[in-house]
């Protein structure tokens, strides 16, 4: 008993923390916020915030991110909002004064250049290709020469997809990995970034919980007329633009046929096709499970020949002689325990630009080991009229000018279409791997159906012209500037006790590009 | 009994080397004063691969699937938390600091990993802590989250730093992130955390706090080999010979006999941190994010230290040789000191000092050993 009266004294003793602003007499308040709806990810607009007891404000947060608090007095702060990744939900202001905290709750919502259209998305599936040039031009030794940049496929197809725990709007447009709309400017206006600046930060997200049968299924029917013309396209990029080009001797559309065990058995020559059929100039193994589609080109030299096959998608097909039937396509996006993220299983055994088409895709979840079929998005086309043509991989941009990029816009425009453009300016003799930010960043973006985006001199005053040069090993070195230009074609469907799915279809077309400054 | 264990120590046989004086302990608590209680750690290090088969896994930060021999590299990482502990003194998120003030070397044992601090709550100080020089250039540790989690109450912890950024000096256009012997601010602009949330917050900015950086590791060697960037794929003209020709840099160890390092003493006089790391994992050589065991040790900066096979017995007797993968050297200029931050405000508002707050520097370079 007294040993239980001691330690109970010894507890009273022990001060307990005391309040960080005992005197409530000056506590603030905040009654409102003024500010722009239109305020974009790139924060920066002033906004006003009112109230009481505001003379010594010295911290305001936004969403939890610190705004800058311009000019304070008793009834008013003024603040520069922050940059923010867009949330679905309006955000809190937090306020600290010398004598206490106030707090709005849901006062300020930034506006996303899709707007509402991605309010409620919580499940995000990007479908997407990246178009690149063969080569890149450059200087060694002061004279104009080529590398091989993307190769023959000219770029690459790719399909992911994300779950959250919570809406994550804008995510389904982040999944390709470029081109990206977080961070971007509002609709018609230029944003740019020097060494010193501060990039915005990238979209948050809280992955879910989900079992290794998670997955989403995409099911699509092929058209091969439109998956071979795509293929007929890209080798008239090649004769284009290719530097060699001059040396093709002998071309074909291949298929590339590919066993029950995904392996890679041989490839035939393409002697005709349709939408619903490919024929061969010879028969196709009868245990033929999946065809991808490419091109085969020949260039001649003096010292031999050398060959070249591409490959663009594949599609299940069944094989009847010299004929390939097109089965129903589908893959999924397994759910990754690592990463939280979807990634593409190994359902086909190359996923490329021909399986993002225009096509009609059957989207379905797959939780807990059952399927439910959540509804039908229709794809884009590719973005086509670009202007400047950056696959020739030696476009030409002239700082004091400024410069302005064209496109064919798309005819659907059903749903918000935007097109986007970045310019990063880099030094490539810093390593990527160790973290290669941009010197400069220039975004800008525009709806589809404006078909162009100008970029004025007056943003491009602080940034110097590219070296493009290579060095005596033909690896890029000093500064060089990328440019990329990306369509974004979103389509929603809405899912039962969960939210909305957005599905982005995205083209985006990334060469480097040389900055010039008569 | 007591004399008989003297005797037979005075007895023991030693190889002749400079004279030095060591201790080799488990803990530093065993040999040294208790660390001091404190509220938080930032740190900031260059990285400097300069070895064979080295990934990110050495910065404890990253996995080491890949490699990045000759990479040379900045990051930064920062938390906070109460009630103080003395673990932010001791511990580090990089590289364990071994003893300080030492006159003579001094090395330490550990065997498997320390974990770190516990905290009864983690504190925000604002979206970003910044290491801002005298002319301007600024280098950005921002915070993870980037913003509290929605649904609030899902913020239980916030850091800052853990992403990579080109080790530049004097660069053309960029801004330095990596000036040796220099002097810069640092600040954060304080926060108010979520109401439903269980972290604390700062609530004021940290003014009038500053870091130095140390100075560089020059000409440093390992017996009698320059410890360098490896130029694989290229010979030693810069020229470009293929990409399966390999350029090995790795040393023996001080497995069998002395491994000797030498380098260039800083005008400052800024003791090195010498650290030899045993490693698992199931990578080949190891995996650096797996450490079985390691000596530390405090070494004036003489110009000159030599380890024995002494020096390393107990760290070998320690590690099972079957989870055995490689084995590492660390060698680090590290610049500690102290800031007296703002008290934080806990989640139900009361108020709570976590001062003083850590700050640590470190220029490391790593290279690779032959395993024991």
């Amino acid at each position: 008993m007294r040993l239980l009266l001691a330690l109970s004294l010894t507890g009273c003793l022990q001060r307990p923390y005391p309040a960080y602003f005992p005197d409530d007499a000056a506590t603030p308040v905040l009654t409102g916020v003024v500010y722009d709806p239109r305020t974009s990810a790139l924060g920066g607009t002033v906004a006003t915030l009112e109230g009481e007891n505001l003379a010594t404000t010295r911290t305001v947060v936004v969403g939890g991110r610190n705004a800058v608090v311009l000019e304070s007095a008793d009834d008013h702060v003024d603040i520069e909002l922050p940059a923010h990744a867009i949330t679905a939900e309006p955000m809190d202001i937090g306020l600290v004064t010398e004598d206490g905290v106030a707090r709005l709750a849901a006062a300020v919502t930034y506006e996303h250049l899709l707007g509402d259209f991605v309010a409620d998305e919580r499940v995000s599936v990007g479908l997407g290709t990246v178009s690149c040039p063969i080569e890149q031009w450059g200087l060694v030794d002061g004279l104009y020469d080529t590398v091989l940049w993307c190769g023959a496929e000219l770029g690459y197809g790719d399909a992911s997809a994300f779950v959250g725990a919570g809406k994550q709007a804008g995510q389904a447009a982040e999944l390709l990995g470029v081109g990206g709309l977080a961070g971007m400017p509002p609709a018609n206006t230029v944003a740019v970034w020097g060494p010193n600046d501060r990039r915005p930060p990238d979209l948050p997200v809280q992955a879910a919980a989900a079992p290794d049968t998670d997955a989403v299924v995409i099911a699509y029917t092929p058209d091969l007329d439109v998956d071979l013309t795509y293929v007929d396209d890209a080798l008239d990029t090649i004769y284009a633009t290719y530097s060699w080009a001059f040396a093709i001797t002998d071309w074909a559309l291949v298929v590339g046929i590919v066993g029950t065990d995904s392996s890679l058995v041989e490839t035939i020559d393409v002697a005709a096709y349709g939408p619903d059929v490919i024929e061969l100039v010879s028969a196709a193994p009868a245990d033929t499970a999946y065809a991808q589609l490419g091109f085969r080109f020949t260039e001649s030299y003096e010292d031999g020949d050398e060959e070249t096959v591409a490959f663009f998608g594949s599609v299940p097909v069944e094989a009847d002689g010299v004929e390939l039937l097109p089965l129903e396509t589908s893959f999924a996006l397994v759910h990754d325990a690592g990463t939280g993220y979807r990634f593409l299983d190994e359902r086909l055994p190359y996923f490329g630009q021909s399986n993002v088409t225009a096509a009609d895709y059957a989207v379905s979840l797959v939780r807990n080991g059952e399927t439910s079929r959540v509804g039908t998005v229709t794809g884009a086309l590719p973005l086509t009229g670009l202007y400047p043509d950056l696959m020739t991989g030696d476009v030409e941009l002239d700082l004091g000018r400024g410069f302005e990029v064209y496109w064919d816009p798309a005819e659907d425009e059903v749903d918000p279409v935007v097109v986007v453009l970045e310019l990063n300016v880099y030094d490539a003799d810093v390593k990527e791997s160790a973290g290669n930010t941009p010197l400069w960043t220039v975004r800008a973006s525009a709806y589809d159906y404006e078909g162009f985006i100008g970029v004025p001199p007056t943003v491009l005053a602080g940034i110097p012209a590219t070296d493009g040069t290579f060095d005596a090993n033909y690896d890029l070195t000093g500064l060089w500037a990328e440019l990329t230009v990306a369509r974004h074609t979103p389509r929603v469907l809405r899912v039962a006790n969960l939210g909305d799915a957005v599905v982005d279809f995205e083209h985006a077309v990334s060469a480097n590009v040389f900055l010039v400054r008569p | 009994m007591m004399l008989l264990l003297h005797l037979l120590a005075c007895f023991r046989e030693t190889d002749d080397y400079p004279v030095k004086l060591y201790n080799t302990g488990t803990e530093l608590d065993q040999i040294l004063p208790p660390g001091d209680p404190m509220g938080g750690q930032i740190e900031y290090v260059r990285y400097s691969l300069f070895g064979s088969d080295l990934g990110l896994g050495h910065t404890l930060l990253f996995a080491d699937d890949d490699r990045y021999d000759g990479l040379v590299f900045t990051v930064g990482f920062a938390d906070f938390g109460y009630p103080v502990a003395s673990g932010y003194d001791r511990r580090s998120s990089f590289l364990v600091p071994g003893a300080r003030d030492v006159s003579e070397p001094l090395c330490v044992t550990r065997i498997d990993a320390d974990g770190y601090p516990a905290v009864g709550e983690y504190v925000d100080v604002g979206d970003h802590i910044a290491l801002t020089a005298p002319d301007g250039d600024v280098i950005r540790m921002e915070r993870d989250p980037s913003s509290h989690a929605d649904p609030v109450g899902a913020s239980t912890y916030a850091s800052w730093g853990g992403v990579l950024l080109p080790a530049l000096t004097d660069h053309a256009y960029a801004p330095d992130t990596w000036r040796p012997n220099s002097t810069w601010a640092l600040t954060f602009p304080g926060t108010l955390a979520p109401p439903a949330s269980s972290i604390g917050s700062v609530p004021f900015p940290l003014e009038g706090a500053s870091v130095t950086f140390p100075p560089p590791i020059r000409d440093l060697t390992v017996d009698g080999g320059a410890v360098r960037a490896p130029h694989h794929g290229y010979d030693d003209d810069g020229v470009y010979i293929g990409e399966d020709a390999r350029d090995e840099v790795r040393f023996d160890g001080p497995w069998q006999s002395p491994m000797e390092l030498a380098w260039t003493p800083s005008q400052a006089g800024t003791p090195l941190t010498v650290t030899l790391r045993l490693l698992g994992g199931e990578l080949d050589q190891g995996d650096g994010s797996v450490v079985l065991g390691e000596l530390t040790c405090t070494v004036p900066d003489s110009g000159s230290f030599a380890i024995t096979p002494a020096d390393v017995e107990m760290l070998v007797a320690g590690v099972d040789p079957a989870f055995l993968g490689g084995a590492v050297l660390l060698v680090t200029r590290m610049v500690e000191d102290t800031v007296d931050v703002p008290d934080v405000r806990t989640h139900n508002g009361l108020r709570v000092s976590i001062s003083p707050v850590r700050t640590r520097l470190m220029d490391i370079v790593v290279t690779r050993l032959e395993r024991p």
